[in-house]
Protein backbone atom coordinates (compact mmCIF):
# COMPACT_ATOMS: atom_id res chain seq x y z
CA UNK A 1 0.00 0.00 0.00
CA UNK A 2 1.97 3.30 -1.23
CA UNK A 3 0.21 6.52 -0.55
CA UNK A 4 1.05 9.60 -3.05
CA UNK A 5 3.10 12.01 -0.84
CA UNK A 6 3.34 15.08 -0.60
CA UNK A 7 6.11 16.41 1.67
CA UNK A 8 5.73 20.12 1.70
CA UNK A 9 1.88 19.65 1.84
CA UNK A 10 2.86 17.19 4.75
CA UNK A 11 4.99 20.39 6.51
CA UNK A 12 2.18 22.85 6.11
CA UNK A 13 -0.23 20.97 7.73
CA UNK A 14 2.18 20.49 10.83
CA UNK A 15 2.56 24.55 10.49
CA UNK A 16 -1.10 24.88 10.69
CA UNK A 17 -1.79 22.72 13.36
CA UNK A 18 1.46 24.44 15.57
CA UNK A 19 -0.58 28.21 15.37
CA UNK A 20 -3.93 27.12 14.89
CA UNK A 21 -5.27 28.47 18.66
CA UNK A 22 -3.10 31.84 18.26
CA UNK A 23 -4.69 31.71 14.40
CA UNK A 24 -7.99 31.50 15.56
CA UNK A 25 -7.79 34.02 18.05
CA UNK A 26 -5.81 36.39 15.71
CA UNK A 27 -8.89 35.52 13.49
CA UNK A 28 -11.69 36.38 15.80
CA UNK A 29 -9.90 39.67 16.29
CA UNK A 30 -9.87 40.53 12.55
CA UNK A 31 -13.52 39.12 12.14
CA UNK A 32 -14.38 41.60 14.88
CA UNK A 33 -12.43 44.43 13.33
CA UNK A 34 -14.31 43.84 9.54
CA UNK A 35 -17.98 44.07 11.61
CA UNK A 36 -16.41 47.44 13.16
CA UNK A 37 -15.47 48.63 9.74
CA UNK A 38 -18.43 47.79 7.83
CA UNK A 39 -20.98 49.19 10.45
CA UNK A 40 -18.41 52.45 11.26
CA UNK A 41 -16.22 53.13 7.89
CA UNK A 42 -13.97 54.75 10.54
CA UNK A 43 -10.58 54.86 9.32
CA UNK A 44 -8.99 54.02 11.97
CA UNK A 45 -10.79 50.55 12.03
CA UNK A 46 -9.69 50.21 8.52
CA UNK A 47 -5.95 50.60 9.92
CA UNK A 48 -5.84 47.94 12.27
CA UNK A 49 -8.11 45.45 10.38
CA UNK A 50 -5.67 45.62 7.77
CA UNK A 51 -2.92 44.63 10.55
CA UNK A 52 -4.70 42.08 12.14
CA UNK A 53 -5.72 40.28 8.75
CA UNK A 54 -1.79 40.72 6.95
CA UNK A 55 0.10 41.54 9.12
CA UNK A 56 -0.35 39.30 12.63
CA UNK A 57 -0.79 35.07 10.90
CA UNK A 58 2.98 35.69 9.14
CA UNK A 59 3.97 37.10 12.65
CA UNK A 60 2.30 34.11 14.39
CA UNK A 61 4.10 31.53 12.08
CA UNK A 62 7.40 33.45 12.42
CA UNK A 63 7.21 33.05 16.32
CA UNK A 64 6.14 29.55 16.46
CA UNK A 65 9.67 28.83 14.62
CA UNK A 66 11.61 30.54 17.91
CA UNK A 67 9.42 27.73 19.80
CA UNK A 68 11.05 25.94 22.78
CA UNK A 69 11.19 22.71 20.79
CA UNK A 70 11.75 23.28 16.95
CA UNK A 71 15.42 22.27 16.94
CA UNK A 72 14.09 18.81 17.48
CA UNK A 73 11.70 19.29 15.58
CA UNK A 74 13.96 20.23 12.55
CA UNK A 75 16.05 17.57 13.51
CA UNK A 76 13.57 14.83 12.74
CA UNK A 77 12.47 16.80 9.81
CA UNK A 78 15.57 15.76 8.47
CA UNK A 79 15.48 12.36 9.27
CA UNK A 80 12.17 12.32 7.38
CA UNK A 81 11.58 11.43 3.70
CA UNK A 82 12.06 14.71 2.52
CA UNK A 83 14.87 17.23 1.24
CA UNK A 84 16.39 19.79 3.03
CA UNK A 85 15.28 22.64 0.46
CA UNK A 86 11.47 20.97 0.98
CA UNK A 87 11.50 21.87 4.67
CA UNK A 88 12.97 25.44 3.71
CA UNK A 89 9.99 26.10 1.23
CA UNK A 90 7.70 24.80 3.40
CA UNK A 91 8.43 27.44 6.25
CA UNK A 92 8.27 29.84 3.11
CA UNK A 93 5.28 29.14 1.94
CA UNK A 94 3.81 28.73 5.10
CA UNK A 95 4.34 32.83 5.96
CA UNK A 96 3.36 33.28 2.53
CA UNK A 97 0.24 31.73 2.07
CA UNK A 98 -0.76 32.72 5.66
CA UNK A 99 -0.05 36.63 4.36
CA UNK A 100 -2.02 35.90 1.23
CA UNK A 101 -5.27 34.48 2.75
CA UNK A 102 -4.88 37.99 4.75
CA UNK A 103 -4.73 40.14 1.89
CA UNK A 104 -7.38 38.10 0.24
CA UNK A 105 -9.85 38.83 3.27
CA UNK A 106 -8.82 42.27 3.26
CA UNK A 107 -10.14 42.87 -0.46
CA UNK A 108 -12.86 41.05 -0.05
CA UNK A 109 -14.35 42.94 3.62
CA UNK A 110 -12.86 46.53 1.67
CA UNK A 111 -14.62 45.91 -1.51
CA UNK A 112 -18.02 45.29 0.55
CA UNK A 113 -17.03 48.37 3.54
CA UNK A 114 -17.13 50.77 -0.32
CA UNK A 115 -20.84 49.38 -0.88
CA UNK A 116 -21.79 50.84 2.55
CA UNK A 117 -19.21 53.93 3.11
CA UNK A 118 -18.02 55.42 -0.32
CA UNK A 119 -15.91 57.75 1.47
CA UNK A 120 -13.80 54.98 2.55
CA UNK A 121 -13.10 54.71 -1.46
CA UNK A 122 -11.50 57.99 -1.37
CA UNK A 123 -9.86 57.18 1.75
CA UNK A 124 -8.06 54.26 0.57
CA UNK A 125 -7.49 55.70 -3.04
CA UNK A 126 -5.71 58.92 -2.26
CA UNK A 127 -4.42 58.56 1.71
CA UNK A 128 -3.88 54.63 2.36
CA UNK A 129 -3.98 52.24 -0.76
CA UNK A 130 -1.00 50.96 0.10
CA UNK A 131 -1.53 49.80 3.22
CA UNK A 132 -2.55 46.43 2.71
CA UNK A 133 0.63 46.13 -0.02
CA UNK A 134 2.77 47.88 2.82
CA UNK A 135 1.77 45.51 5.89
CA UNK A 136 1.81 42.39 2.65
CA UNK A 137 5.34 43.45 1.88
CA UNK A 138 6.60 44.16 5.35
CA UNK A 139 5.55 41.13 6.22
CA UNK A 140 7.49 39.01 3.46
CA UNK A 141 10.64 41.58 3.69
CA UNK A 142 10.87 40.61 7.62
CA UNK A 143 10.65 36.92 6.94
CA UNK A 144 13.40 37.40 4.22
CA UNK A 145 15.55 38.68 6.85
CA UNK A 146 14.82 36.89 9.97
CA UNK A 147 14.84 33.29 7.85
CA UNK A 148 18.76 32.97 6.77
CA UNK A 149 19.63 34.57 10.13
CA UNK A 150 17.90 32.56 11.88
CA UNK A 151 18.72 29.13 10.17
CA UNK A 152 22.87 30.19 11.21
CA UNK A 153 24.14 28.63 14.51
CA UNK A 154 24.60 32.50 14.79
CA UNK A 155 21.00 33.04 14.99
CA UNK A 156 20.01 30.32 16.40
CA UNK A 157 21.25 31.26 20.07
CA UNK A 158 19.90 34.72 19.80
CA UNK A 159 16.61 34.45 17.90
CA UNK A 160 14.56 37.01 20.25
CA UNK A 161 17.47 39.89 19.67
CA UNK A 162 17.62 38.80 15.62
CA UNK A 163 13.45 39.15 15.42
CA UNK A 164 13.78 42.38 16.95
CA UNK A 165 16.46 43.57 14.39
CA UNK A 166 14.40 42.28 11.54
CA UNK A 167 11.81 43.81 12.38
CA UNK A 168 13.40 46.88 12.59
CA UNK A 169 15.34 46.22 9.26
CA UNK A 170 12.21 45.76 7.65
CA UNK A 171 10.79 48.97 8.38
CA UNK A 172 13.67 50.79 8.09
CA UNK A 173 13.97 49.45 4.27
CA UNK A 174 10.20 50.53 3.51
CA UNK A 175 10.50 53.77 5.19
CA UNK A 176 13.91 54.33 2.84
CA UNK A 177 12.23 53.40 -0.25
CA UNK A 178 9.29 55.15 0.53
CA UNK A 179 11.75 58.27 1.57
CA UNK A 180 13.28 57.72 -1.89
CA UNK A 181 9.98 57.73 -3.83
CA UNK A 182 8.44 60.75 -1.92
CA UNK A 183 11.82 62.41 -3.28
CA UNK A 184 11.37 61.64 -6.61
CA UNK A 185 8.12 62.79 -6.92
CA UNK A 186 6.37 59.33 -6.85
CA UNK A 187 2.60 58.73 -5.58
CA UNK A 188 1.85 56.95 -2.33
CA UNK A 189 0.50 54.04 -5.31
CA UNK A 190 3.60 53.84 -7.03
CA UNK A 191 5.31 53.62 -4.19
CA UNK A 192 3.71 51.03 -2.27
CA UNK A 193 3.84 48.95 -5.49
CA UNK A 194 8.02 49.51 -5.46
CA UNK A 195 7.57 48.56 -1.80
CA UNK A 196 5.73 45.12 -2.78
CA UNK A 197 8.01 44.28 -5.47
CA UNK A 198 11.44 44.68 -3.47
CA UNK A 199 10.04 42.69 -0.79
CA UNK A 200 9.02 40.22 -3.01
CA UNK A 201 12.39 40.07 -4.41
CA UNK A 202 13.97 39.77 -1.17
CA UNK A 203 11.62 37.19 -0.32
CA UNK A 204 12.71 34.57 -3.42
CA UNK A 205 16.65 35.93 -2.58
CA UNK A 206 15.91 35.18 0.81
CA UNK A 207 14.77 31.55 0.24
CA UNK A 208 17.55 30.29 -2.03
CA UNK A 209 20.26 31.89 0.46
CA UNK A 210 18.17 29.59 2.99
CA UNK A 211 18.51 26.83 0.87
CA UNK A 212 22.02 26.89 0.52
CA UNK A 213 22.38 27.53 4.43
CA UNK A 214 19.98 24.50 5.37
CA UNK A 215 22.54 21.94 2.85
CA UNK A 216 25.43 22.22 5.04
CA UNK A 217 23.24 22.50 8.36
CA UNK A 218 24.22 20.19 11.10
CA UNK A 219 20.72 19.25 13.00
CA UNK B 1 22.42 -12.54 5.69
CA UNK B 2 21.99 -9.72 3.89
CA UNK B 3 23.72 -6.03 5.84
CA UNK B 4 21.05 -3.81 6.51
CA UNK B 5 23.33 -0.78 8.13
CA UNK B 6 27.10 -0.84 6.71
CA UNK B 7 29.30 2.10 8.55
CA UNK B 8 32.49 2.35 6.90
CA UNK B 9 35.45 4.64 8.04
CA UNK B 10 33.15 7.60 9.16
CA UNK B 11 34.30 10.82 10.40
CA UNK B 12 33.00 14.06 11.83
CA UNK B 13 34.55 17.15 13.53
CA UNK B 14 32.88 19.89 14.87
CA UNK B 15 33.82 23.39 14.71
CA UNK B 16 35.27 24.94 18.17
CA UNK B 17 35.10 21.56 19.67
CA UNK B 18 37.50 18.60 20.34
CA UNK B 19 35.39 15.91 20.18
CA UNK B 20 35.42 13.81 16.95
CA UNK B 21 34.21 10.52 15.43
CA UNK B 22 37.10 8.42 14.41
CA UNK B 23 36.69 6.53 11.60
CA UNK B 24 33.34 4.33 12.62
CA UNK B 25 32.77 0.89 11.26
CA UNK B 26 30.07 -1.35 12.03
CA UNK B 27 27.63 -3.01 10.16
CA UNK B 28 24.24 -5.22 11.16
CA UNK B 29 22.44 -8.14 9.64
CA UNK B 30 19.31 -7.94 8.98
CA UNK B 31 16.73 -9.74 11.24
CA UNK B 32 19.04 -8.54 14.26
CA UNK B 33 18.91 -5.36 16.82
CA UNK B 34 22.31 -3.81 17.31
CA UNK B 35 22.60 -2.45 21.12
CA UNK B 36 25.13 0.67 20.30
CA UNK B 37 26.78 1.81 23.86
CA UNK B 38 29.12 4.15 25.08
CA UNK B 39 28.76 7.01 27.75
CA UNK B 40 27.40 10.37 27.56
CA UNK B 41 29.40 12.55 25.01
CA UNK B 42 30.94 8.90 23.39
CA UNK B 43 29.64 10.02 20.37
CA UNK B 44 26.72 8.14 19.66
CA UNK B 45 23.92 10.52 18.18
CA UNK B 46 26.73 12.25 16.55
CA UNK B 47 26.86 8.68 14.50
CA UNK B 48 23.28 8.61 14.36
CA UNK B 49 23.46 11.85 12.96
CA UNK B 50 25.26 11.38 9.97
CA UNK B 51 23.58 7.70 9.56
CA UNK B 52 20.39 9.78 9.05
CA UNK B 53 22.52 12.31 7.11
CA UNK B 54 21.03 15.26 10.04
CA UNK B 55 24.86 15.92 10.33
CA UNK B 56 26.88 16.26 7.20
CA UNK B 57 29.77 13.79 7.60
CA UNK B 58 33.84 14.85 7.14
CA UNK B 59 34.02 11.33 5.37
CA UNK B 60 32.95 7.56 5.12
CA UNK B 61 30.39 5.97 3.72
CA UNK B 62 26.85 4.82 5.41
CA UNK B 63 24.69 2.81 3.12
CA UNK B 64 21.42 1.68 4.28
CA UNK B 65 19.68 -1.32 2.23
CA UNK B 66 23.03 -1.20 0.30
CA UNK B 67 22.60 2.24 -0.76
CA UNK B 68 24.40 5.66 -0.25
CA UNK B 69 22.69 8.02 2.30
CA UNK B 70 22.26 11.67 0.75
CA UNK B 71 19.75 14.57 1.25
CA UNK B 72 18.21 13.11 -1.88
CA UNK B 73 17.70 9.09 -0.47
CA UNK B 74 13.80 9.96 0.44
CA UNK B 75 13.20 6.32 -0.61
CA UNK B 76 15.86 4.79 1.80
CA UNK B 77 14.33 7.26 4.72
CA UNK B 78 11.06 6.05 3.92
CA UNK B 79 11.83 2.92 5.21
CA UNK B 80 13.63 4.33 8.38
CA UNK B 81 11.66 4.87 11.55
CA UNK B 82 13.07 7.29 14.02
CA UNK B 83 12.82 7.82 17.95
CA UNK B 84 14.99 10.48 19.49
CA UNK B 85 15.33 10.78 23.01
CA UNK B 86 13.13 13.93 23.54
CA UNK B 87 9.68 15.16 22.05
CA UNK B 88 10.50 16.45 18.60
CA UNK B 89 6.78 17.23 17.73
CA UNK B 90 5.27 20.37 18.39
CA UNK B 91 3.53 20.51 21.54
CA UNK B 92 0.24 21.97 20.23
CA UNK B 93 -0.52 18.90 17.94
CA UNK B 94 -2.35 16.20 18.95
CA UNK B 95 -1.45 12.21 17.48
CA UNK B 96 -4.23 12.77 14.98
CA UNK B 97 -2.77 15.93 13.76
CA UNK B 98 0.60 14.38 13.86
CA UNK B 99 -1.02 11.11 11.27
CA UNK B 100 -2.59 13.77 9.12
CA UNK B 101 0.84 15.90 7.98
CA UNK B 102 2.38 12.25 8.03
CA UNK B 103 0.38 10.22 5.84
CA UNK B 104 1.47 13.29 2.81
CA UNK B 105 5.34 12.41 3.97
CA UNK B 106 5.44 8.71 4.32
CA UNK B 107 4.50 6.52 1.45
CA UNK B 108 3.81 4.12 3.83
CA UNK B 109 2.25 5.87 6.14
CA UNK B 110 -0.89 3.42 7.67
CA UNK B 111 -3.09 5.22 9.63
CA UNK B 112 -4.81 1.98 10.97
CA UNK B 113 -1.99 0.74 12.13
CA UNK B 114 -0.57 4.10 13.94
CA UNK B 115 -4.09 4.07 16.15
CA UNK B 116 -3.25 0.53 16.77
CA UNK B 117 -0.30 1.23 18.49
CA UNK B 118 -1.59 4.49 20.18
CA UNK B 119 -4.73 1.64 21.82
CA UNK B 120 -1.95 -0.71 22.49
CA UNK B 121 0.07 2.32 24.56
CA UNK B 122 -2.98 3.95 25.67
CA UNK B 123 -2.20 7.07 24.42
CA UNK B 124 -5.36 9.58 23.70
CA UNK B 125 -5.64 10.34 20.00
CA UNK B 126 -6.96 14.13 20.55
CA UNK B 127 -5.27 14.99 23.43
CA UNK B 128 -2.33 17.79 23.10
CA UNK B 129 1.48 16.39 22.70
CA UNK B 130 2.19 19.13 25.67
CA UNK B 131 -0.72 17.15 28.36
CA UNK B 132 1.88 13.60 27.75
CA UNK B 133 3.71 12.67 30.38
CA UNK B 134 7.68 11.62 29.43
CA UNK B 135 6.99 8.02 29.09
CA UNK B 136 3.85 8.73 26.74
CA UNK B 137 5.57 10.94 24.47
CA UNK B 138 8.22 8.23 23.98
CA UNK B 139 6.04 5.75 23.34
CA UNK B 140 4.14 8.22 20.69
CA UNK B 141 7.76 8.68 19.28
CA UNK B 142 7.49 4.96 18.66
CA UNK B 143 3.90 4.57 17.63
CA UNK B 144 4.94 6.88 14.58
CA UNK B 145 7.97 5.25 13.54
CA UNK B 146 6.36 2.01 13.59
CA UNK B 147 3.90 3.03 11.65
CA UNK B 148 4.86 3.87 8.00
CA UNK B 149 6.44 0.25 8.00
CA UNK B 150 9.62 0.72 8.56
CA UNK B 151 12.51 -2.17 7.48
CA UNK B 152 15.39 -0.07 9.54
CA UNK B 153 14.63 1.12 13.32
CA UNK B 154 17.32 3.60 14.18
CA UNK B 155 16.51 4.55 18.10
CA UNK B 156 18.50 7.20 20.33
CA UNK B 157 18.34 6.91 24.35
CA UNK B 158 14.77 6.34 23.31
CA UNK B 159 14.43 3.95 26.60
CA UNK B 160 16.78 6.68 29.17
CA UNK B 161 14.45 8.18 31.86
CA UNK B 162 11.79 6.09 31.48
CA UNK B 163 10.44 3.69 34.41
CA UNK B 164 10.89 -0.20 33.91
CA UNK B 165 7.23 -0.69 32.76
CA UNK B 166 7.11 1.59 30.06
CA UNK B 167 10.74 0.20 29.63
CA UNK B 168 9.70 -2.81 29.18
CA UNK B 169 6.58 -2.46 26.98
CA UNK B 170 8.97 -0.35 24.45
CA UNK B 171 10.96 -3.48 24.61
CA UNK B 172 9.04 -5.73 23.75
CA UNK B 173 7.36 -3.79 20.75
CA UNK B 174 11.02 -3.64 19.31
CA UNK B 175 11.35 -7.46 20.00
CA UNK B 176 8.02 -8.13 18.28
CA UNK B 177 9.34 -6.04 15.41
CA UNK B 178 12.21 -8.00 14.67
CA UNK B 179 10.73 -11.21 14.46
CA UNK B 180 10.27 -10.14 10.73
CA UNK B 181 13.62 -11.43 9.35
CA UNK B 182 13.80 -8.73 7.22
CA UNK B 183 13.51 -5.94 9.82
CA UNK B 184 16.51 -4.38 11.99
CA UNK B 185 17.38 -2.26 15.06
CA UNK B 186 20.29 0.17 15.64
CA UNK B 187 19.49 1.06 19.75
CA UNK B 188 21.85 3.56 21.14
CA UNK B 189 21.62 3.09 24.87
CA UNK B 190 23.95 3.57 28.27
CA UNK B 191 21.27 1.34 29.93
CA UNK B 192 22.84 -1.63 29.24
CA UNK B 193 19.95 -3.73 31.00
CA UNK B 194 17.68 -3.31 28.05
CA UNK B 195 20.51 -4.04 25.48
CA UNK B 196 21.23 -7.95 27.49
CA UNK B 197 17.77 -8.11 27.52
CA UNK B 198 16.65 -7.32 23.62
CA UNK B 199 20.63 -6.98 21.49
CA UNK B 200 22.37 -9.46 19.32
CA UNK B 201 24.78 -7.67 18.75
CA UNK B 202 26.99 -5.03 21.31
CA UNK B 203 29.01 -2.41 19.64
CA UNK B 204 31.23 0.08 22.14
CA UNK B 205 31.56 3.55 21.40
CA UNK B 206 34.15 5.91 23.73
CA UNK B 207 35.66 9.25 22.61
CA UNK B 208 34.36 9.07 19.41
CA UNK B 209 36.38 5.51 18.41
CA UNK B 210 34.78 2.20 18.26
CA UNK B 211 36.25 -0.06 20.67
CA UNK B 212 34.64 -3.29 20.73
CA UNK B 213 31.77 -4.83 18.06
CA UNK B 214 30.95 -8.32 19.25
CA UNK B 215 27.49 -10.49 19.13
CA UNK B 216 26.08 -10.26 22.60
CA UNK B 217 26.73 -13.87 23.26
CA UNK B 218 29.75 -14.04 22.59
CA UNK B 219 30.28 -11.23 24.54
CA UNK B 220 27.91 -12.82 27.76
CA UNK B 221 29.71 -16.18 27.05
CA UNK B 222 33.30 -15.80 26.06
CA UNK B 223 34.02 -12.53 27.97
CA UNK B 224 35.08 -12.71 31.50
CA UNK B 225 36.50 -11.19 34.45
CA UNK B 226 39.45 -12.62 36.29
CA UNK B 227 40.03 -11.12 40.11
CA UNK B 228 44.26 -11.54 41.07
CA UNK B 229 45.95 -10.57 43.72
CA UNK B 230 49.10 -8.39 42.76
CA UNK B 231 51.09 -11.68 42.51
CA UNK B 232 48.93 -13.18 40.04
CA UNK B 233 48.13 -10.26 38.07
CA UNK B 234 51.98 -10.30 37.82
CA UNK B 235 52.28 -13.67 36.33
CA UNK B 236 49.46 -13.16 33.20
CA UNK B 237 50.10 -13.05 30.12
CA UNK B 238 49.54 -9.47 28.60
CA UNK B 239 48.65 -10.91 25.43
CA UNK B 240 45.56 -12.65 27.52
CA UNK B 241 44.42 -9.07 28.86
CA UNK B 242 41.76 -6.87 27.22
CA UNK B 243 41.77 -4.35 30.04
CA UNK B 244 42.53 -4.16 33.70
CA UNK B 245 41.19 -2.39 36.31
CA UNK B 246 43.37 -1.70 40.39
CA UNK B 247 41.20 -1.98 43.29
CA UNK B 248 42.52 -1.44 47.10
CA UNK B 249 42.90 -4.96 47.29
CA UNK B 250 42.18 -6.79 44.08
CA UNK B 251 43.06 -6.37 40.32
CA UNK B 252 40.11 -7.13 37.69
CA UNK B 253 41.50 -8.45 34.11
CA UNK B 254 38.78 -8.50 31.43
CA UNK B 255 39.79 -11.28 29.33
CA UNK B 256 37.68 -12.42 26.01
CA UNK B 257 38.06 -16.32 26.31
CA UNK B 258 37.30 -17.49 29.66
CA UNK B 259 37.10 -21.06 29.57
CA UNK B 260 40.59 -20.59 27.83
CA UNK B 261 41.86 -18.61 30.66
CA UNK B 262 40.44 -20.69 33.02
CA UNK B 263 42.89 -23.72 31.74
CA UNK B 264 45.41 -21.70 31.29
CA UNK B 265 45.62 -19.96 35.04
CA UNK B 266 43.84 -22.49 37.29
CA UNK B 267 44.23 -21.00 40.64
CA UNK B 268 42.75 -17.46 39.91
CA UNK B 269 39.06 -16.65 40.22
CA UNK B 270 37.26 -15.88 36.50
CA UNK B 271 33.76 -14.55 37.17
CA UNK B 272 30.77 -14.38 34.29
CA UNK B 273 31.10 -10.47 33.64
CA UNK B 274 28.07 -8.03 32.66
CA UNK B 275 27.80 -5.91 29.20
CA UNK B 276 28.05 -3.04 31.88
CA UNK B 277 30.84 -4.38 33.43
CA UNK B 278 32.80 -4.69 30.36
CA UNK B 279 31.77 -0.74 29.89
CA UNK B 280 33.23 -0.17 32.33
CA UNK B 281 36.59 -2.20 32.23
CA UNK B 282 37.05 -0.87 28.40
CA UNK B 283 36.55 2.77 29.40
CA UNK B 284 37.64 3.28 33.13
CA UNK B 285 40.46 0.44 33.15
CA UNK B 286 43.91 0.56 31.68
CA UNK B 287 44.61 -1.07 28.11
CA UNK B 288 47.16 -3.69 26.96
Amino acid sequence: MMNRTHPIRGLLIYSFYSVRSNLQIALLLTCALAVALLITGNTWVYNFFVLSAIGIPPYLIMISMGAKNQLQWEKYQASMPLRRKNMVAAFYLSVLSAALVGLVLCGVVLGVSFIFHEYMLHHVTETAFGQPAYVFGMALLMFALLAPIGSTKFGETRGEMFFTVCLGGALGIMLLISWLGSRAEMSAAVISLLQLIIATVAFVVSYHITSKIYADTDF
Amino acid sequence: MNTILEVQNLTKTYEKSDFSLNNVSFSIPSGSIMGFVGENGSGKTTTIGCILNTLIKDSGTVKIFGKEVADDSTDIRNDIGVVYDTNCFPEHLTPANISSAMRQIYSKWDNELFKEHLRKFKLPEKQKIKAFSRGMTMKLGVSVALAHHPKLLILDEATSGLDPIVRDDILDTFLDFVQDESHSIFLSSHITSDLEKVADYITFIHDGSIILSEKKDDLIYNYGVMRCKAAQFEEIDRADMLAYRKHDYQIDVLVSDRKAVEKKYRDVVIDNISIEEIMLMLVKGEKQ
